[in-house]
């Protein structure tokens, strides 16, 4: 492939990520999606009308903007008659909206695409079970006073139960179990400590702390909802983190013997991120300046209840396609969605996996803690799941190029039983 | 008898008949708009009566020939060629007589309307038995009669209220105020909205459904409960006589009197309900003793002054396509600025050093967005929509993508230069660049550019979203083509851009210093404080000379006298008032003491404090004839340096940026025509008296004394 036709990230920007509930909880996917977009357009310069396609993540796919990379599109200035669409690959789909605009870019089919991902966790409906939707069908059908009466006579207060979509979503839809208990089966099958677990997360904190000015860079600040104060940080990482506070909590899965616990997960979250996506030659031609280039990506496979092992499997496969090993890599986004996921992953990395009724995985070596999501990850930013796939690959390019370094690694855990990596590099 | 035709007649009627159905369409030829003229009426009157008897037309459609007007109402030309009441009265019972026929035709007679149906062509649909409309936004319907000083007369005033009740037909005759089509819909004016498209089948359809039921009468308000405070209030006699002195006393309070046409119109529309709707005498001879007033026939003229200004800039090259500005500072004018931009569907970048005003700006944007969307004039949705075009910055990216941008940084030279300086690096080359000054010399701030011709100024007054006008600055640097995008920029924000030269006060202000400051000079002869003010708004002003400094700011306004005492020489002097204000930190407003006292929105006198601001005793009242003299011939002498200096182009650009810019008596038709009104020689005698009496200032200028030995006018003719 000749260096024009690759494809570069230009410009990227994200949101604050705020916990569920909190100052964004009013603000919908809608809206937080477009003010990364908008912004991503400013920052690099790039006119609005110049974008042939968007396309956005998005896991709970608000009702009143069903395509939500569609209205993104529209509300940041982008002309009617360019197309968006909106992609769904669980935890990974910011990072699906970044690969299907390369492949866009790739196949000549677009020459700039604008990529993100969006999530409101706080705007996840709750919602009522299937039974209360036949009941009202047939409700709306009753005509007569007897039909009307037999439909009443069918009503049972527990139709009225609510369930929230939130909670359903986080269970796997084939395993049955909820994602904190797909990071229990990680703990135990590889012998991954509460102690473990919690000292990661108090360094994702102290790290997410420590760079709270860097991370400004990559961040556009966004007024609550009340317009009355701006939100200019992250709203996760603690300043006043402390191990034995983390050390008390209460296992959350498993209450009798688990040992994840809310304090070594990531919370749920509120926030957006957007990139910008081109052809190298069309960045030169526009006076661009690339952040990085996209080198090769993969996703990969395996069971359901070991859903956190995906970086472990999807990164040899990205490497491989990017024609490097594991230690030309230097630095790492993996996303934290649980302490003990991201740890069982560092022991497969290094020393594979081989246990019996388990995918074999062969080793790639060992991780430097050194170079492993050195600003903090999800577990003290956040994790809006639609949007941290881009989140992660807009701070991997913007780390690299305050290191100035050539090559790095973005990686996720899918819930569903999947991993997605993405090789960028720098010249 | 001959009745297939598709032939246009010479007045505009073109008709053919399809499955029985006439279908009539108004297209006056050479015209841009379908207007009521008598030769229309004439013949439309004997197609009507050919219709009533024609055996093979059992329904009439009337539709429109024009792409985005339905009827724009009466002739304007024809108003004002009326010699006297009786010619009024005659043309009034002319059009009800014709309008009567529609009604009284025995056949369905539908109106199928798209575009702007205004004034007669509203009378006209009225008089239908059904009116259906197409979902456009172009369409649009309303009454504004009263606001050219006349009421409608060809039936309106007896049969809107027979449809849309009392209290909506008074709210939209004494407003003039235009309704869209859903609105329309909702108040029942509209029978049926269909997608434009299929307007004129629809209507051929409903005509052809009212002609096989035979049941098409007289149209008729939707019955509210009497027991409501609405049903009670529209369908009792009590209920309705309630209503109409509740709106006469409004009418008096808000107009001093000095609008007769509203008063006119109530009296009207109350000789309809009483007499069931049949008081179209009455409504004649209302009409008729309005039509020939000065009040309309300024009104009316000023209403030409807004269709001539939709001329300015065509002699300039093509404006630049401006699609995304960005506006730097987001205090009062450039919050309003991005608001009034994003409501207009341009992407605007906003910049301040200080994220708090930002935050402050996008409230007050939303704040407005909300209203419109209570007000119903936006959806929900195009809330958020129109609220996404504003984005926020603290540094300068993004400003590469912009077209054009406005500068409303604070009021210093040094600091909107090194704006401009650091813009210059900060945008593309094509980029233009405007600046928000209400008193700064745009030609001095050009200095600081490389390409100083790319700058003009923009100047908004405030409250942006609400005051019409824009003065567009032209500084001695500054392309045709920058003014030229700025003009269009102006318009497609929905404002009146007048074209001024760089000079001191540019044009408003330096005509309304002498309002502020004559008053404050004749306060320190003596003269009272609220007797002032209450003898300038009587004169028809929005806002007594006391009351203006206080809302502007004491120390805005003492900068602006200096300002132009500096540029302009002596006869611009400033008073004491405004410094001493400034001295007592009694600012206005703001500071919840100016002139006046201010507990919360309340203004209370100060009379204790008003001695110690001057240093002579109260002196005994002037009449307010000799108070208004005083300041508005002055105001007239400075207008008339103002056109001497070429400082604007015409007499009619200068009484229209008075009118919208500080809100001078619009039923005067402008200072100038005030001035024409009066005899220019009266005017100068009169100055040349207090030049005498009261000091030089009033020495009257070169051109008005010229004009006066020549007998010119300002207007010219009538």
């Amino acid at each position: 492939m000749n260096a024009g036709s690759e494809v570069v990230v230009v410009a990227g920007c994200r949101t604050p990520f705020v916990r569920s509930g909190g100052a964004f909880r009013h603000l919908s996917a809608v809206h937080l999606g477009q003010v990364a977009a908008a912004e991503t357009l400013q920052r690099s310069g790039c006119d609005p009308h110049w974008v042939d396609e968007v396309v956005f993540g998005n896991i709970g796919q608000p009702a009143e903007a069903t395509n939500i990379a569609r209205v993104i599109a529209l509300r940041v200035g982008i002309p009617a008659d360019r197309p968006a669409y909106t992609v769904q690959r669980n935890c990974a789909s910011g990072m699906q909206a970044i690969t299907s605009a390369a492949e866009k870019i790739l196949t000549g089919q677009a020459r700039i695409v604008l990529a993100g991902g969006t999530e409101s966790m706080s705007q996840i409906p709750v919602q009522y079970p299937l039974a209360f939707n036949e009941w009202m069908g047939e409700w709306m059908r009753a005509r007569s006073t007897p039909q009307r009466l037999r439909a009443l006579a069918r009503f049972r207060l527990r139709l009225l139960t609510p369930s929230s979509a939130l909670a359903v979503g986080l269970t796997d839809g084939y395993a049955g179990i909820n994602m904190g208990q797909t990071a229990e089966v990680l703990a135990r099958e590889f012998g991954i400590t509460r102690d473990e677990q919690d000292a990661f997360a108090f360094d994702s904190h102290r790290r997410a702390v420590a760079a709270r000015e860097r991370l400004r860079g990559e961040i556009v600040p966004v007024p609550a909802q009340d317009l009355a104060s701006w939100i200019t940080d992250d709203q996760g990482p603690r300043d006043d983190i402390a191990l034995e506070r983390l050390g008390r909590m209460k296992p959350y899965f498993d209450r009798r013997s688990g040992t994840v616990t809310i304090g070594n997960s990531c919370p749920v979250t509120d926030g957006a991120a957007a990139v910008l996506l081109m052809r190298r030659d069309t960045a030169n031609e526009l006076g661009l300046e690339p952040l990085g280039t996209l080198r090769a990506w993969a996703y990969a496979g395996l069971e359901p209840s070991r859903m956190g092992l995906g970086p472990a499997y999807a990164t040899p496969r990205a490497l491989h396609k990017a024609g490097r090993r594991w230690r030309d890599i230097q630095l790492v986004e993996l996303n934290e969605a649980f302490a003990a996921q991201v740890l069982a992953n560092l022991h497969a990395f290094e020393r594979g996996v081989s246990a019996p009724g388990v995918q074999p995985l062969d080793p790639i070596g060992p991780v430097d803690r050194g170079t492993l999501n050195v600003n903090g990850g999800a577990i003290a930013l956040g994790h809006p799941v639609g949007a941290s796939g881009a989140r992660l690959v807009l701070t991997l390019l913007q780390e690299m190029a305050r290191r100035d370094l050539e090559r790095g690694l973005a990686t996720l855990c899918i819930g569903g039983g999947q991993g997605a990596a993405l090789v960028f590099e720098r010249n | 008898m001959q009745l297939m035709t598709n032939q246009t007649s010479a007045s505009g009627l073109r008709f053919a008949v399809e499955d029985e159905i006439a279908r009539v369409e108004i297209d006056l030829p050479g015209e841009k708009v379908n207007k009521l003229t008598t030769a229309w009426m004439t013949e439309f009157e004997a197609l009507l009566d050919r219709l009533a008897t024609a055996d093979g037309v059992r329904a009439v459609v009337l539709a429109s020939g024009k792409p985005d007007t339905y009827i724009a109402g009466a002739d304007l030309d024809e108003i004002e060629g009326l010699a006297s009441a009786e010619d009024a009265r005659e043309k009034a019972r002319f059009g009800q007589r014709v309008f009567a026929k529609i009604e009284n035709l025995g056949k369905p007679v539908v109106a199928a309307i798209h575009g702007a149906c205004l004034g007669g062509g509203g009378e006209l649909v009225l008089a239908c038995h059904s009116r259906i409309a197409s979902d456009d936004p172009a369409t649009r319907i309303g009454w504004p009669e009263v606001k050219l000083g006349i009421i409608p007369g060809f039936g309106g005033t007896q049969r809107l209220p027979r449809i849309v009740g009392l209290q909506a037909a008074l709210d939209l005759i004494l407003t003039g105020r235009m309704l869209d089509a859903r609105r329309a819909r909702d108040l029942r004016l509209f029978d049926s909205l269909v997608y434009r498209s299929l307007l004129v089948d629809e209507a051929m359809r409903e005509a052809r459904r009212l002609a096989d039921s035979g049941r098409f009468g007289v149209a008729r308000a939707s019955r509210r409960p009497l027991w409501t405070v609405p049903g009670f209030l529209d369908r009792t006699p009590i209920g309705r006589e309630i209503v109409l002195t509740a709106a006469r006393r409004r009418v008096q309070r808000e107009t001093r009197g000095q609008y007769p046409a509203a008063l006119t119109a109530i009296q009207s529309l109350a000789a309809g309900v009483r007499s069931g709707g049949k008081a179209y005498a009455r409504e004649a001879e209302l009409l008729s003793r309005m039509a020939l007033t000065p009040e309309s026939r300024n009104l009316v003229q000023l209403y030409r002054l807004t269709e001539i200004n939709k001329r300015v800039g065509r002699d300039l090259p093509a404006p630049a396509a401006v699609r995304r500005i960005a506006v730097v500072g987001a205090g009062v004018m450039g919050g309003g600025i991005a608001q009034l931009a994003a409501s207009q569907d341009l992407g605007v970048r906003l910049k301040d050093i200080q994220p708090e005003p930002l935050l402050l700006a996008l409230r007050t944007a939303r704040d407005l967005m909300h209203k419109a969307a209570r007000r119903r004039r936006l959806g929900p949705v195009e809330v958020d929509n129109k609220l996404a075009h504003i984005t926020t910055t603290l540094d300068y990216s993004g400003f590469s993508l912009a077209d054009l941008v406005i500068e409303a940084v604070v009021e210093r030279m040094d600091v909107k230069q090194r704006v401009l300086r650091d813009l210059e690096s900060a945008v593309r080359e094509d980029c233009i660049l405007a600046t928000n000054t209400s008193a700064l010399s745009v030609t001095e701030m050009a200095a600081a550019l490389g390409d100083p011709g790319r700058l003009a100024g923009m100047h908004f007054f405030n409250p942006v979203h609400r005051m019409p006008l824009v003065e567009v600055i032209v500084s001695s640097h500054t392309r045709p083509a920058t003014v030229a995008t700025v003009v269009a920029l102006a318009r497609k924000l929905g404002k009146t851009p007048i074209v001024v030269r760089d000079a001191p006060g540019f044009l408003v202000n330096r005509i309304l210093a002498p309002f502020m400051n004559e008053a404050s000079f004749l306060f320190e002869e003596g003269q009272d404080v609220e007797h002032l003010d209450d003898a300038m708004r009587r004169f028809g002003m929005p806002m007594g000379p006391f009351e203006l400094i206080d809302e502007v700011g004491a120390d805005v306004a003492c900068e602006a006298g200096r300002t132009l005492h500096a540029g302009l020489g002596e006869r611009m002097r400033p008073a004491a008032l405004a410094a001493r204000l400034v001295e007592a930190k009694r600012l206005g407003r703001k500071t919840g003491a100016g002139v006046y006292r201010y507990t919360g929105k309340r203004r209370q006198p100060d009379r204790a404090r008003w001695q110690t601001l001057r240093d002579r005793g109260a002196a005994s009242a002037l009449p307010a004839s000799v108070l208004q003299e005083r300041v508005f011939g002055l105001m007239i002498n400075e207008a008339a340096r103002c056109l001497d200096e070429g400082i604007v182009a015409t007499a009619a650009d200068l009484d229209l940026a008075l009118v919208f810019g500080i809100g001078f008596p619009p039923f005067r038709g402008g200072l100038l025509r005030y001035a024409d009104a009066q005899g220019i020689s009266t005017v100068v005698r009169g100055l040349e008296r207090l030049e005498r009496e009261v000091g030089p200032r009033f020495a009257p200028c070169s051109r008005l004394r010229r004009m006066a030995d020549a007998g010119e006018t300002f207007h010219g003719g009538r």
